[in-house]
């Protein structure tokens, strides 16, 4: 079969083959790294220093851009092992032995591996207390510290020394964790320094683009002369190699010395890997690559005379067909309007390319937001959970809030509506999020999305004591007053409710059905319709007394309530499931510990509870030491330093091709003022696009991301599990606007003002002076 | 002439463009056989298609329709990257408007199709002498175009065309920009040159005193391409 590369040479037919394909790759490859290419670069850039002045700016920046995330991944693991290190001086904890089990447990591990198997010993060291259980019972706890950190290292020692016991339970330390961890970390960070790769792609494609655009009479002498894709692109890469590489050591540098400022400041540790110097050189490698090989591709595909006529005709600002219409219209005004419709192209493609990374710049705002807000929100440290149905003992919670040590305790104490088949019922005003799920009754909107929840003294004094909760509105009326209630606003991460503190809500209590109601269809409002239509409910006024933000990020949204409107509402009994513990910020890891213990003493006559240690002091001491926030905030500021440069490049290269212009509309007798009144108002002209295209882009790009985290990911059930708020920044859309509006105008008046003293010297010059 | 090799084939070549609503047929149906040594000239009023017949020949833009063979090669069928290298090898362009590279000193002008088909320097550099000398330009190599008058502008852009030694060479209005001495200086080097280097010219231009120094003329007339029959004929 022909291939399409099949030709006739010299009246011959020669065959494209796969050999050859090979042989042209391969060809390719080598060429591209051939000395020639990299001197002609480095030529290139140094002797067009001007030229590419934007070039080693942005290439800096990309730099920085890898950098930063790189040393900030580097922190972050150094931190995570140092406070692995401080979190325990053991592996792993083993708790719950009774005396026979620990001594036939210690002679047929340790005794025999200390006398007979000593070659092959996997722990480092042991050692073992005793504590009573709730009963007083004496109980045994083993702390082993292995020889290596690897997580499967010490599972290998469970294996080899199993452990079996009624009360046994084993506990990984972060020390053994920890590795883990770096790997998770590694997996985040490398998705972000990808991203962040594609992003400089998209920075260097615009610039290089800008530069093809504005010398394409150059590139199609080129062309003429025997210039092919792989020559223009050996060169347009090679070009930028050597601009990555005289900006190789500077980007380091000041990316080391920012970290070292960080990590200084909070009190992390650092990290810095000859790899990461490998790795480097990789992502450069495909980040030019990638912003090179599309603008070259379609430059090559045009003809020689397209791009020389393409290059000339952009002297001029007005077309012929344009041009009769300047009779009777005001110069500069209508002249310069005209040049702007006649140059629509390039100005629309100028502002998408200054512009877009301002939207890059408000994004850098709002994941700022949700980062700031996994760092610094304060999860539990220890969690109780209760699998029998008497629940959590109010008593056992008043008794560890007690502990020296504990800020306060949330515990759970709820039932999902869809459990006892209620109902309540919105207005329109106030289902905004949520209500393609509600259901239109005679009565308003029908919604069972929801959870009842109990607060009695003594949560209501946890929350209110140490402020676990936001409030608006006064929560102590849903104590005091039997038909007040305190509502959330939330599913998931995303406001769905429109609540105001005194609305009235109506509950729909289930009481009996006629017809039998079909709840293995899995669509929710079916079953809701079906219960509206079927079933007869009681309905309860209440009125909404405070709105809360309980900082959980659940699918359901909470109505809570006093225990006496609680027993009114809910038609069984309800028991406390599950109670978070959150202890002192600070405190040191060996306190904790012993708060793990006391707990765990007081809840061992407790038949069905679950003692979870949740170590989050340990993950919050992490993320504070090594935040990754101050280096988000840079990104994106240089992001947004790459939008003045974009303006400045494109503009002083069309403006140069003004020059010609500029005499001959001095030559018919434009005054030096007019003409700086034609560039002043092309500038303050562009700033109305350019502000609108700021809001446009900057509010169109956020609001898609907050979408897709906050929906489509949540929809895949991948949202998060930390509760952050974003508002649309208007600071940062004011310093956009202003960087935008500054930039078009100065950019834009520039080359006038360069032109004119080019003249003057010129004319100087001629004088003789 | 007949029993020589035919360089230079051009079939049924259309080229068309719109010019807002209307179709403007620049060239139409033109045929050629162009043999390897000759100078023909093309001849024709302003806007009659010359140049843009002479740009398809030289692979500078595409036809229509229609197909060139250069050496029996069919550069119409070959891609956009096999093109630029044949016309890197084979071919040198001399524009009406020298296109010189401002930013560029004429010697970096005339080395531009050296770089860009990776010739090595030593092969390049006895024939640069002798085509500088030739064009007498060897004292204005470290100038900028800017810095040269038109004739001087136009010697470097035959350089620029000769220096890699092309088989054929295209020349667009190589004098429209001249006054009549430095027009003749122009046409006695390029002629001289393609008597030395043996190649093939192919010349554009308005001028009947240059045509006349061709082997061959042709008259292009509203894109039609016609053999020049003198008005007693």
């Amino acid at each position: 079969m022909a291939h399409r590369k099949d030709k006739y040479v010299d009246h011959e037919l020669v065959r494209y083959t796969p050999r050859q394909a090979i042989k042209d790759a391969v060809g390719f490859v080598v060429r591209f790294f051939s000395p020639a290419n990299f001197k002609h670069g480095i030529r290139s850039v140094t002797g067009g220093f001007r030229e590419f002045s934007v070039f080693f700016f942005a290439m800096l920046l990309v730099q920085l851009m890898f950098w930063f995330p790189m040393l900030a991944m580097e922190a972050r693991v150094a931190t995570i092992k140092k406070e692995a290190y401080a979190a325990a001086d053991y592996h792993l904890k083993i708790e719950g032995f009774s005396s026979d089990e620990w001594t036939a447990y210690f002679n047929e591990t340790f005794i025999i591996t200390d006398t007979y198997d000593i070659e092959d010993r996997m722990y480092e060291s042991y050692e073992y207390s005793t504590y009573q259980n709730g009963s007083g019972r004496l109980m045994y706890e083993l702390k082993v510290l292995m020889n290596s950190d690897d997580e499967s290292h010490t599972r290998l020692f469970l294996l080899k020394y199993p452990v079996s016991g009624e009360n046994i339970k084993i506990e990984y330390s972060p020390r053994t964790s920890y590795l883990a961890e770096v790997s998770r970390i590694r997996a985040i960070f490398i998705p972000i320094i990808i991203v962040l790769g594609l992003l400089s792609s998209v920075i260097l494609l615009i610039l290089y683009n800008i530069r093809i655009n504005h010398y394409k009479f150059r590139y199609g002498v080129y062309m003429s002369f025997g210039a092919d894709f792989e020559k223009l692109f050996h060169t347009a890469a090679w070009e930028l190699f050597s601009i990555a590489m005289i900006t190789f050591v500077p980007s380091l540098i000041i990316a080391l010395l920012v970290r070292i400022i960080i990590s200084a400041s909070l009190g992390g540790g650092i990290g810095f890997g000859i790899f990461s110097i490998l790795w480097s050189f990789l992502w450069l490698f495909l980040v030019i690559l990638l912003a090179v090989f599309p603008s070259v591709k379609f430059l090559s595909t045009r003809t020689p005379t397209s791009l020389i006529v393409a290059g000339d005709n952009s002297n001029y600002v007005s077309s012929p067909k344009t041009s009769f219409r300047i009779f009777r219209k005001s110069f500069p005004k209508h002249y310069e309007l005209f040049g702007f419709w006649r140059f629509r192209r390039y100005y629309a493609t100028l502002l998408v390319s200054a512009i877009i990374f301002s939207s890059f710049f408000l994004c850098g705002f709002f994941i700022n937001s949700m980062v700031t807000a996994s760092e610094t929100t304060r999860l539990p440290d220890i969690t109780l959970r209760s699998n029998s149905p008497d629940g959590i003992d109010v008593m056992l919670v008043e008794e560890f809030s007690e502990i020296k040590g504990v800020k306060y305790i949330n515990w759970e104490n709820s039932i999902d509506a869809t459990a006892i088949n209620a109902y309540l019922v919105l207005d329109r005003s106030q289902r905004s999020g949520i209500a393609s799920k509600t259901v239109k009754t005679d009565i308003g909107f029908a919604d069972n999305n929801y959870k009842y929840s109990r607060i009695d003294e003594t949560l209501y004094d946890q929350i209110t004591r140490e402020g676990g909760w936001k409030i608006e509105g006064d929560l102590s009326r849903v104590m005091s007053e039997d038909n007040c209630i305190a509502v959330s606003e939330y599913i998931n991460n995303s406001k769905v409710l429109n609540f105001k503190v005194g609305d009235k809500l109506t509950l729909a209590v289930f009481e009996s059905t006629e017809k039998p109601i079909d709840y293995d269809v899995p669509d929710n409002k079916y079953i809701l319709n079906q219960l509206i239509n079927n079933a007869k409910f009681r309905f309860v006024e209440v009125e909404i007394a405070a709105i809360v933000d309980t900082g959980d990020t659940d699918d359901r949204y909470m109505i809570a309530m006093s225990d006496a409107l609680f027993n009114n509402v809910v038609p069984k009994e309800v028991n406390a499931s599950k109670a978070d513990i959150y202890v002192s910020e600070g405190m040191s890891y060996k306190d904790l510990d012993l708060i793990y213990d006391t707990i765990r003493s007081g809840i061992s006559t407790f038949d069905g509870i679950q003692l979870i240690n949740n170590r989050n002091s340990l993950r919050y001491n992490i993320a504070e030491k090594s935040s990754i926030t101050p280096v988000i905030l840079l990104c994106a500021v240089f992001v947004l330093l790459v939008s003045p440069p974009v303006w400045f490049f494109s503009q002083s290269m069309f403006g140069s091709k003004r020059k010609t212009e500029n005499y001959m509309l001095s030559a018919f007798g434009a005054t030096d003022s007019e003409l700086g009144r034609l560039y002043l108002f092309s500038g303050c002209s562009l700033t109305i696009p350019a502000t609108v295209a700021t809001v446009l882009l900057g509010w169109g790009v956020t609001e898609l991301i907050y979408t897709f985290i906050n929906q489509f990911l949540t929809s895949l059930g991948m949202g998060a599990d930390f509760r952050y708020s974003y508002e649309f920044s208007f600071v940062g859309l004011i310093i956009c606007v202003m960087l935008s509006s500054a930039s078009a105008i100065i950019s834009t008046y520039m080359p006038f003002a360069r032109w004119k003293k080019e003249r003057d010297r010129i004319a100087r010059r001629h004088l003789g002076e | 002439m007949e029993d020589r090799k035919v360089i230079l084939k051009a079939e049924n070549v259309i080229k068309q463009y719109k010019q807002y609503d209307t179709t403007v047929t620049a060239v139409n149906r033109a045929n050629v056989e162009i043999y390897d040594g000759e100078m023909v000239a093309i001849i024709g009023s302003s806007g009659s298609g010359k140049s843009t017949f002479l740009h398809i020949c030289a692979g500078l833009d595409r036809p229509n329709s229609g197909r060139i063979f250069i050496r029996g090669n069919d550069i119409t069928a070959m891609s956009s990257d096999e093109l630029g290298v044949f016309r890197g090898n084979y071919m040198g362009m001399v524009f009406q408007n020298h296109n010189l590279i401002p930013q560029f000193t004429a010697m970096e002008n005339i080395l531009i199709p050296t770089l860009m088909c990776n010739k090595p320097d030593h092969s390049y550099e006895e024939h640069f002498k002798k085509l500088v000398a030739t064009l007498n330009i060897h004292d204005r190599l470290h100038h900028l175009p800017s810095e040269l008058s038109g004739g001087q502008q136009q010697r470097v852009s035959i350089a620029r065309a000769l220096i890699n030694r092309p088989q054929v060479v295209f020349a667009d209005e190589p004098t429209g920009n001249l006054d009549r001495a430095n027009a003749d200086e122009v046409l006695e080097l390029l002629i001289k040159t393609k008597e030395e280097l043996g190649q093939t010219l192919l010349i554009v231009t308005h001028d009947m005193k240059i045509a006349e120094r061709a082997d061959r003329i042709l008259v292009m007339d509203n894109g039609v391409l016609s053999p020049y029959r003198k008005k007693s004929e």
